[in-house]
């Protein structure tokens, strides 16, 4: 396998002597009694690091790692002093420092030196010192750092800030310029066979198409018509025949469409519908061999990729080795779809069942550890907790993944989709909250895995607010159903109709996200209160303000009553839950 | 013309709105200075090529996306979960793009 070392850390192999650390935090968020479980799901979980090639070189995202990790120590060496902001933070960065510190040392300061001079002295908040006069010459700035009282306090701040910088920073920022040098040479060829491969084909499948035009066409194409044509020839055949001729559009797509039929010699005026019942013409456009060729090279893009992409055939080989049972195609088609298409998922998951010992396991597909964060890992590696095999039934297994029941692999059928479907948002909330609470022992613990330090907010955590004192007054509840292996526990716990509706208020709540309703209410939720930040922390409290709010708002805040009555509701029946043999049970 | 976006990658949520005739751009409830034209005409290039529907295996934190694009009366409409037009990574380049902006 590759290995990409920054800053000691293997990117496609972060969790290398980690796993004891991460299952202890686990544990301690969820508690002993689950050590066990915890310890074998994490130990079972497959977790791939993978480079997803996107025209960004390995030394580029290693350059940007350590411009990232510039600002973070700026932060830390700048925020010692009283005056340094965010704002002023842009004037100042540590290399215009050191270089400063250097010229005065070598009393070498010009008159360019002024505005840096001038924003130490703003930045590092000399304000009870003589601020240097504006548009000074070079003589002037040099006589007035000679002359001024200003001058020790300067210097006495820049040497600080050298020290600082000296005894640590330096040296990480030379361990990390060593490590774009010590890029592996297979890294850099499998970058080469990339960059050329991907920009060929698809210029092939368009020349095609343009060829094709041409040999049809009935008249000169303009160079403006020239590029329209050619795409909307390359669009028509990657959508194909049956998919055009029953598509719904607007008239601004079919004006394109209709531009191609034109330079072919066919104008039946601006109604599509005339062009789709021209035989002639689609004979033309969908012409056999050309579809037949235009496949060929797509299918060549795709092999040529799988034979040149090093970290596809490294995880490819470990599909082949990790006794999948069944075909491992479609696994391996997840694997391509997640390197080339899904261009912005960072991990995601899946399961398999070991034929050797009909064991399940959690297969993850996660960036390497310069993109992914540990957040998103922990998301994924609760998910590997909170699952498990259910049974074999004909021939087909049967898995759980916390609320959710569902079929391996792949849950393809109609009943799994449907499950699905209809608990995935709240299944997800959930994962989601308490794996960012794991991740929070696992950082308290000085448990670092991932060098992403960013983790975007999620899209569940925007339900949090909504549901946080639900989960959080039946945590030991809702983690017991999750962690056993029964997906309908919580369901038989709160009664099916009960907890279908909790999860029809995950699946609503989250539509408002989508439909920019909660974005809405928050803009009003801050104009109408003054109120800044943290507005989805304290939602709660603006139900009862005496504020008339928008229809849209107060829609979004009716949610909170709604889920007040269900947290009632469980209540009254948690009298009648016991818990014995380590598992909930209504009485 | 009023252009909706919808994806869902993994955990993340991404948010675009734009309309052509307000001249707005809206990247998760925020205002942002985008040429609404230039990015209209570069994602109708790309969706021509795309299905109403693809569908693909069910996985957990997969990447689904909904792309409505309304004119007046007329609507066309893109969704996908887990299986991808051919062009995609078009598509993925102008949404970095937008949001990087
Ligand atoms: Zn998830």
């Amino acid at each position: 396998m590759i290995s990409v070392k920054v800053q000691g850390i293997d990117i496609f192999n972060p969790l290398d002597g980690k796993l004891k650390k991460i299952t202890d935090s686990f544990i301690e968020y969820y508690g002993e009694e689950y050590r066990e479980k915890i310890s074998e799901k994490l130990m079972d979980a497959r977790v791939l690091f993978l480079c997803k090639y996107n025209g960004e070189d390995m030394s580029t995202r290693i350059e940007n790692y350590l411009v990232a990790c510039k600002s973070k120590w700026e932060d830390d060496i700048f925020g010692t002093f009283p005056y340094y902001t965010d704002k002023r933070k842009t004037h100042l960065t540590i290399d215009k420092v050191l270089e400063l510190n250097k010229k005065i040392k070598s009393k070498k300061l010009t008159s360019l030196d002024y505005y840096l001079i001038e924003s130490v002295y703003e930045t590092l908040g000399f304000n009870n010192l003589i601020k240097p006069p504006k548009s000074m010459d070079e003589y002037g700035i040099r006589e007035w750092f000679k002359l001024s009282k200003n001058k020790n306090v300067i210097i006495e701040a820049l040497n600080r800030i050298e020290y600082m910088w000296n005894s640590g920073y330096k040296q990480q920022e030379a361990e990390l310029l060593e490590d774009i040098k010590n890029i592996p040479q297979d890294v850099l060829k499998i970058e080469q066979k990339l960059r050329k491969i991907a920009r060929v084909c698809k210029n092939k499948q368009k020349d095609l198409a343009f060829d094709h035009i041409k040999k049809n066409a009935s008249r000169k194409i303009s160079d403006s018509e020239a590029m329209v044509v050619k795409n909307t020839l390359y669009s028509l055949l990657s959508k194909g025949k049956e998919e055009f001729l029953n598509e719904r559009t607007i008239s601004a797509v079919n004006d394109q469409y209709i531009t191609l039929f034109n330079v072919l010699g066919y104008d039946f005026g601006s109604d599509i519908k005339e062009y789709k019942e021209c035989e002639e013409l689609l004979d033309i456009v969908f012409n056999k061999d050309l579809i037949d060729e235009f496949n060929k090279i797509k299918n060549s893009l795709t092999k040529a990729r799988i034979e040149a992409d090093g970290y596809y055939i490294g995880a490819e080989r470990v599909l082949d080795t990790i006794n999948i049972d069944g075909d491992t195609q479609p696994y391996k088609d997840v694997l391509y779809n997640y390197l080339y298409n899904s261009g912005l998922v960072i991990a995601l998951a899946t399961d398999y069942i070991d034929k050797l010992c009909y064991k399940h396991h959690k297969l993850v597909f996660c960036e390497d550890a310069l993109a992914c964060d540990d957040e998103t890992l922990f998301h994924e590696l609760n998910h590997a907790i909170e699952s498990g095999l259910l049974s074999k039934n004909n021939g087909e297994y049967y898995f759980k993944c916390g609320f959710i029941k569902s079929r391996v692999p792949l849950g393809n059928d109609e009943e799994s989709r449907n499950e699905i479907l209809k608990y995935q948002m709240l299944n997800e909330i959930v994962n989601d909250y308490f794996s960012l609470e794991v991740a929070k022992v696992a950082r308290k613990n000085n448990v670092k895995i991932c060098l992403n330090d960013y983790s975007a907010p999620s899209l569940y955590s925007k339900a949090f607010p909504l549901f946080k004192k639900f989960i959080e007054n039946n945590k030991n509840i809702i983690v017991n159903c999750r962690l056993l292996d029964e997906p309908h526990a919580m369901a038989k716990l709160m009664g099916q109709e009960e907890f279908d509706k909790l999860a029809d208020i995950a699946n609503q709540y989250l539509s408002f996200v989508n439909s920019n309703i909660l974005y809405e209410a928050e803009a009003e939720i801050k104009n109408k209160t003054g109120i800044k930040k943290a507005v989805f922390n304290s939602y709660e409290e603006y139900i009862n303000k005496n504020i008339e709010w928008s229809d849209k708002t107060k829609m979004v805040l009716s949610y909170y009553k709604k889920m007040d009555e269900i947290s009632k509701n469980f209540e009254t029946r948690k009298l009648g839950i016991v818990k014995s043999n380590g598992k909930y049970t209504i009485q | 013309m009023k252009i909706n976006i919808d994806i869902l990658s993994g955990r993340l949520n991404n948010k675009i709105t734009a309309d052509t005739e307000a001249g707005d751009f809206l990247i998760n409830g925020k205002k942002k200075q985008i040429d609404v034209n230039d990015f209209t005409n570069r994602l109708l290039g790309i969706i021509l090529s795309w299905k109403e529907k693809m569908i693909g295996p069910e996985l957990l934190d997969g990447e689904s996306y909904c792309v409505t694009i309304t004119d007046g009366e007329e609507t066309a409409s893109f969704y996908g979960k887990n299986s991808f037009p051919d062009n995609y990574d078009e598509f993925v380049l102008l949404i970095r793009e937008v949001m990087n902006k």
